[in-house]
């Protein structure tokens, strides 16, 4: 896997990154990704030269850290770029991002990662209860500290993002230097705002969400049913023409180079000018081997083009 | 008339600004409103109390004209007593620096506005657009120091990005230079989405919000009836004749049932809609709403004016407001 740099950091990151939402969680009284199929899914995406996880404190309510961290024990912890996020909060659960929230939650985090540090804590959404002013300071006291390398921020208005920017400079704090919005081929007008502050201000971009929820994948059909289990039948989707069309685009192509359309779409991303390092997510070894087939795919212009245009 | 300040300015202004797009202006070669007919208006806005009147560089054509009717008519008036906007970007001219933020433009283009309007100052002075060539540092500098020459009073901006008007407002805060002060975005009571940062921006930072085309090209009237496919059938005379770009740009299923609401209320305050819709953005409360309105007839100026005799209840203003939303779905904004 190529290395590339995160942003306007000094820190060199694979070309993808892994997603672990599914670590751990439970659902319909069974565990989407068990912790030995984590740790299997880890060893693939090292193996292939992955060093970027992204996880959070929300996630399977922490059952997702202490998965990746029981499996970084076995690793050299500097060989790996380690993400986690906070707003939905363990222990602070009325506050999201106070003083106290972060204090309490980067603890927790460190704990179940089994770590002194985070590369990159993520705000995971905006807290309009408070003052951005309070959140920069705690964080950027946490980069002093040493417990935080570089600050990031999930969704959020891009004026807000903006704003956040502006209160660092005037204040002298760390900034955010890491983005993790929703983007990918058939996810782009809402983001275009958000991404054009990254680019205006040399933020890395790494998107969630790179297949669009599924829709990318080639699994859905406009006018069939959902398959069996799949994400398809229990969330109603509000798919867009246009959407429609970029998947169809997407599975053109990928008959084209005998790819899958899911490596298709994130070669298209991980391409994008806009993109630093795409979050893989999977629930299986299989589905994360279908992704890293991802690095023996590359797309022409014109392919490329194709793609890009079915968003119209 | 009712007064308000200017945002968090210190200038007090009439509850609707008058604006002056159509002074000059030739559609198809035909004269919109001529110096005379201009020069009636004025004097109906000003004679009911109506002190700020907006314009710009290019309003009028040749451009200038619009600028040029207020300064004859101001002429005759005490300068002092009225808020005179102007704004800057769009091309003047075809030179190379016809158009812009530029230092060199900017300067340019101020000394003719003043000029034309027979003033040594501008209450507000806008930036027409954002200018994606020129930095807004640039910009900004420029503009501050007009401010300190006594030529510009207030900056404003009208119509960008949210993040870019973030942006701007930062460049100030750590320049410390002038800041935008005043904003004048396309707002009205049938569009939101497009705007709804925009409006978060101006509301965080206690900006004023002057919106222009508040009744949507004339759309809130309720002078169009619908057509079966959900666009407009075009009464003769009306700008429903350019219907095609007027529908893209004001008619949407979202607008039809905030009219249908605005209809409503306005029947039940024996109100006309466009007195209601005008009403609702005078009424917005997360941050100081001046409406710029305009008009072709005294007679229209009249029933817009008169939008300050209306008064809504909660209930009223709550019902307008549901319908801007087609759903709860789009009240869940990307983000937050």
């Amino acid at each position: 896997m190529a290395q590339t740099t995160l942003g306007s950091t000094g820190t060199r990151v694979s070309e993808f990154a892994l997603g672990t939402a599914m670590f751990g969680r439970e659902f319909d009284g069974g565990v989407a990704t068990t912790a030995s199929e984590a740790h299997d899914i880890l060893d693939a995406f090292a193996d292939a030269g992955g060093s970027f996880v992204d996880t959070a404190n929300t996630y399977a309510d922490g059952e997702s850290e202490r998965i990746v961290g029981d499996w970084l024990a076995k690793r050299d912890r500097g060989d790996f770029v380690v993400a986690s996020k906070l707003y939905w909060n363990q222990v602070a659960a009325d506050e999201s991002l106070s003083r106290r929230a972060i204090r309490a939650e980067i603890e927790g985090t460190l704990d179940r990662l089994g770590t002194d540090y985070l590369d990159v804590y993520y705000i995971h959404r905006w807290d309009d209860e408070t003052p951005i002013e309070e959140t920069l300071r705690t964080l950027d006291r946490l980069v002093d500290e040493g417990k935080v390398d570089y600050l990031g921020i999930s969704t959020a208005a891009a004026w807000k993002l903006t704003k956040a920017l502006w209160t660092s400079d005037v204040e002298g704090l760390e900034r955010f230097e890491v983005t993790q919005p929703k983007f990918n081929a058939a996810y782009r007008d809402p983001v275009r705002d958000y991404l054009d502050v990254a680019a205006d201000q040399g933020l890395a971009v790494c998107p969630y969400s790179p297949l669009e929820g599924g829709l990318l994948t080639g699994k859905y059909a406009r006018d069939a049913d959902a398959p069996e289990g799949s994400r398809g039948d229990v969330s109603d989707w509000d798919v867009s023409e246009r959407q429609w069309a970029v998947a169809d685009a997407v599975e053109a192509v990928a008959d084209e180079e005998d790819a899958t359309p899911a490596q298709v779409a994130l070669r298209w991303l991980a391409d994008h000018e806009r993109v630093t390092a795409p979050i893989l997510g999977a629930r299986t070894v299989e589905q994360i081997e279908e992704n890293l087939g991802v690095l023996d795919v590359s797309l022409a212009v014109d392919q490329r083009e194709r793609i890009t245009d079915a968003y119209a | 008339m009712e007064y308000v300040k200017l945002g968090s300015t210190g200038t007090t202004v009439s509850r609707l600004c008058f604006g002056t797009w159509r002074f000059g202006r030739r559609t198809n070669g035909v004269l919109e409103t001529d110096e005379s007919e201009a020069h009636e208006l004025l004097d109906a806005f000003a004679a009911a109390g109506g002190n700020f009147v907006d314009t710009a560089n290019v309003y009028g054509d040749p451009n200038g004209t619009s600028e040029e009717y207020i300064g004859n008519w101001l002429g005759d008036r005490d300068r002092e007593e009225y808020v005179l906007a102007s704004k800057v970007y769009f091309p003047y001219d075809d030179g190379p620096n016809g158009s812009g933020l530029g230092r060199k433009h900017v300067r340019d283009q101020i000394e003719g506005t003043l000029d034309r309007l027979g003033t040594d100052y501008l209450d507000v002075y806008y930036i027409h657009r954002w200018d994606d060539e020129t930095p807004i540092e640039e910009t900004l500098r420029t503009l501050d120091r007009l401010v300190d020459e006594g030529k510009i009073n207030h900056l404003g901006a009208s119509t960008m990005a949210a993040w870019k008007l973030t942006k701007a407002l930062w460049t100030s805060d750590v320049e410390g230079l002038e800041r935008f002060e005043v904003t004048q975005p396309l707002f009205h009571a049938g569009y939101r989405d497009d705007v709804a940062d925009y409006l978060d921006v101006a509301a965080d930072q206690d900006l004023a919000v002057c919106p222009y085309s508040p009744l949507a090209g004339g759309f809130l009237t309720g002078k169009y009836e619908r057509a079966e496919d959900g666009g407009v059938k075009a009464p003769e005379g009306s700008r429903g004749e350019f219907y095609d770009v007027f529908e893209d740009y004001y008619v949407s299923a979202r607008g039809w049932k905030v009219l249908d609401a605005v209809e409503a209320v306005a029947d039940e305050e024996d109100a006309t809609p466009a007195q209601v819709a005008l009403r609702w953005l005078v009424e917005q409360d997360a941050f100081t709403c001046v409406p710029i309105v305009g008009a072709r007839t005294v007679d229209q100026l009249t029933e817009n004016l008169g939008a300050l005799d209306v008064s809504l209840s909660r209930d009223q203003v709550e019902r307008i407001d549901a319908a801007r939303y087609e759903d709860p779905e789009t009240r869940r904004r990307w983000g937050n």
